[in-house]
């Protein structure tokens, strides 16, 4: 009832407008290789200073639907996948279309991609109110466990290596400590630096980490800066693949839209992981799996579903709980701190009418995307033909514009630009960033309710485990650990015995 | 070989860092108003930085006495003088520069120019079309965004020091 209330909010002229424009402008930029959903908010992002928070988060929501939803075009026409979470879309879908069967393979990758986003957002609208009714139970205590345990999971997680991933986790935090302590209001790491005093703004250190470094490394690899090129590609050949198509494999679709959703719930996984599962889980359960990577329309359904699931399953920690779980909720959580709303189990209580207007947006752009996708394919292949030597200054343009604004602080810019050049060098030596900024996002958290507990127990560690969603979280981040140094043993031992 | 010795250079670089960030955490003022205080946390990430990096050195040391590295760096990047990176890095340093003396507009458009300049492939620069594109959209997109934020959002971007 409260989602017809959402629906409601958000069906005026101007919310509808700006999430069209969203949701295009994601599924352009989205498309791109190189540029990601990310990407498409960080170019989005400076255009919802002056917008009011229910449309310039809905705005935000539908550039990221249709950023994780563009890259099935380039990845069926050209076997590029528009984004990580599109390359196992490539593994069948690029096959297909060789074997002139594009059509069937971009039909069946739009639906897919719209099932799996629409089944995120009716999770996100039912689980979600549940889960911030438990969430605002929890103590101080629980909290703690729970985002140590975020902590542990997107470090040990976002790369191959643990030992990286927690040295970037914790590069996080020593930077999120600059500024006024929140429980002393004593100044740390500020240097006399008097606009250093509330420490390193989100969206400057967001932009630079992901945006900026990613085209320092687009610029790198110069040769992708050449624009696509469809002219030897058709994509009216082969018969559509329909709904009732889709439906016929129910009993793959359902594991795999779990499955996507729970990856995007848990921390540091996202898109990106959640398509390349679903397509292994495809064709280790299907009946032909020799069949898959010569253009079985299976492993498309199976990557699009899951990837678009996952968004919901990002959206649900994110608005329940306050945690980011990739890089792209990271920049949603920055707009939520741009209209001075902080994302967490009392957003369902004291912003009711924001939370079900941003659900309503989320469930109308998977609506937006499948609509602008299946009728308006061409188009698209057309805005895919842009050169991204023109495109990459652009985003940059973009990405200063945004840092400035999020102040109207120059340092902001400066910040941002060194974020990049750090965030370059990092990538290079494979240390994951995303676990670099959740660890800069909740380590404010973490430490307010370590000290908090402290307070509480008078200095005595033992308490903390009293509490039972404490201990079950810091007992799961001992095993996440472990289990993940056992992984690497094994790994290392199995390279070994090759060599 | 060479992504070993990268590792084992990152974990000093780190070590040192670290070491840096505990010794300047003596600067902050101490508190009584809790248990731990103002200076536990970033002591204790400095900690874990140091205790991190040298199990990364250790990891590193071990695998290059395993014997020789199986396969070639697969990362990309390795040219040792990659100058559409470098210029596009001084340029971004160049562009925040350059914003705080002659403002977001006049910057944007000698930027565009310039970065799409450097990453044009070499047959486009010979192109009078593309040229004459990047110039058009190196023009007119500043002017648009600065128009769009002044007269939509009422937010100023930087006009520099210049025409203060």
């Amino acid at each position: 009832m409260q989602l017809l209330g959402g629906f409601a909010t958000i069906f005026n002229v101007q919310t509808l407008l700006l999430m069209v424009v969203g949701t295009f402008g994601g599924l352009v930029v989205g498309a791109l290789p190189g540029l990601s959903a990310f990407t498409a908010l960080a170019i989005m992002l400076p255009f919802t200073f002056g917008m009011d928070s229910v449309n310039g988060l809905c705005f935000l929501v539908a550039v990221y639907v249709g950023g994780c939803s563009g890259g099935l075009i380039s990845a069926v026409l050209l076997g590029i996948p528009g984004t990580p979470a599109s390359i196992a879309t490539c593994f069948d879908g690029y096959p297909m279309a060789q074997q002139g069967k594009s059509k069937t393979a971009l039909s069946a990758a739009i639906i897919s991609s719209f099932v799996g986003g629409i089944f995120g957002a009716i999770i996100l609208s039912f689980l979600g109110p549940y889960i911030a009714k438990v969430a605002l139970k929890l103590s101080s205590y629980d909290y703690f466990g729970i985002i140590l345990f975020a902590l542990t999971t997107v470090s040990s997680l976002a790369g191959d290596n643990m030992v990286k991933g927690l040295i970037a986790c914790l590069l996080g935090i020593c930077l999120s400590c600059v500024g006024t302590d929140g429980l002393s209001s004593v100044y740390r790491y500020t240097f006399g630096i008097t606009k250093l005093a509330n420490g390193f703004s989100l969206v400057p250190v967001l932009i630079g980490l992901f945006a900026v470094s990613q085209i320092m490394a687009n610029a790198r690899d110069k040769a992708t800066t050449k624009a696509l090129d469809f002219s030897n590609t058709n994509q009216n050949e082969g018969e559509k693949f329909t709904f009732r198509d889709y439906f016929k494999r129910i009993r793959m679709i359902i594991p795999v839209s779990l499955l996507g959703l729970v990856i995007g719930i848990l921390p540091g996984l996202g898109g990106n992981i959640s398509n390349l599962m679903a397509y292994s889980y495809a064709k280790k359960t299907s009946s032909h799996p020799e069949t898959f990577g010569t253009g079985n329309v299976d492993g498309v359904i199976a990557s699009e579903t899951a990837n678009n699931a996952t968004v919901g399953g990002a959206m649900i920690i994110l608005l329940t709980l306050g945690i980011p779980g990739d890089n792209a909720t990271s920049i949603i959580l920055a707009g939520f701190q741009m209209n001075d709303i902080a994302p967490g189990p009392l957003l369902f209580k004291t912003q009711a009418t924001l939370v079900y207007a941003i659900l309503a947006a989320f469930v109308l752009a998977n609506i937006m995307f499948f609509l602008m996708e299946y009728f308006g394919l061409s188009i698209f292949i057309k805005m895919l033909s842009i050169p991204s030597m023109l495109l990459l200054p652009i985003v940059i343009v973009c990405c200063f514009v945004g840092s400035y604004c999020s102040n109207n602080n120059t340092l902001d810019i400066l910040i941002m630009v060194i974020f990049g050049l750090v965030g370059y060098i990092l990538k290079k030596h494979k240390y994951p960033l995303a676990p670099m900024v959740v660890g800069f996002i909740l380590s404010p958290l973490l430490e307010l309710y370590l000290r908090r507990s402290l307070m509480k127990t008078d200095g005595h560690w033992f308490p903390i485990f009293s509490s039972p969603v404490a201990a079950i979280c810091i007992f799961a981040t001992i095993f996440t650990i472990a289990y993940t140094v056992y992984g690497m043993i094994k790994k290392k031992r199995v390279e070994e015995a090759k060599v | 070989m060479k992504e070993k010795k990268n590792d084992i250079l990152a974990g000093i670089v780190i070590i040192i860092l670290a070491a840096v960030y505990y010794v300047c955490s003596f600067q902050i003022q101490e508190t009584t108003s809790d248990i731990l205080g103002s200076r536990f946390f970033p002591q204790l990430a400095a900690v874990l930085l140091v205790v991190l990096a040298v199990i990364q050195i250790i990891q590193a040391v071990r695998t290059k006495s395993a014997g020789p590295a199986k396969e070639k760096d697969i990362s990309t990047g390795n040219q040792k003088l990659n100058l559409p990176l470098i210029l596009t890095t001084v340029l971004l340093f160049a562009y925040y520069f350059l914003v705080l003396q002659i403002g977001f507009t006049i910057t944007s458009i000698i930027y565009l120019l310039f970065a799409s300049w450097i990453l044009m492939p070499e047959d486009d620069r010979k192109e009078r079309k593309i040229l004459l594109m990047v110039i058009c959209v190196s023009i007119i997109f500043p002017i648009f965004l600065n128009f769009i934020f002044y007269q939509i959002f009422s937010i100023q971007l930087p006009v520099g020091a210049l025409f203060q």
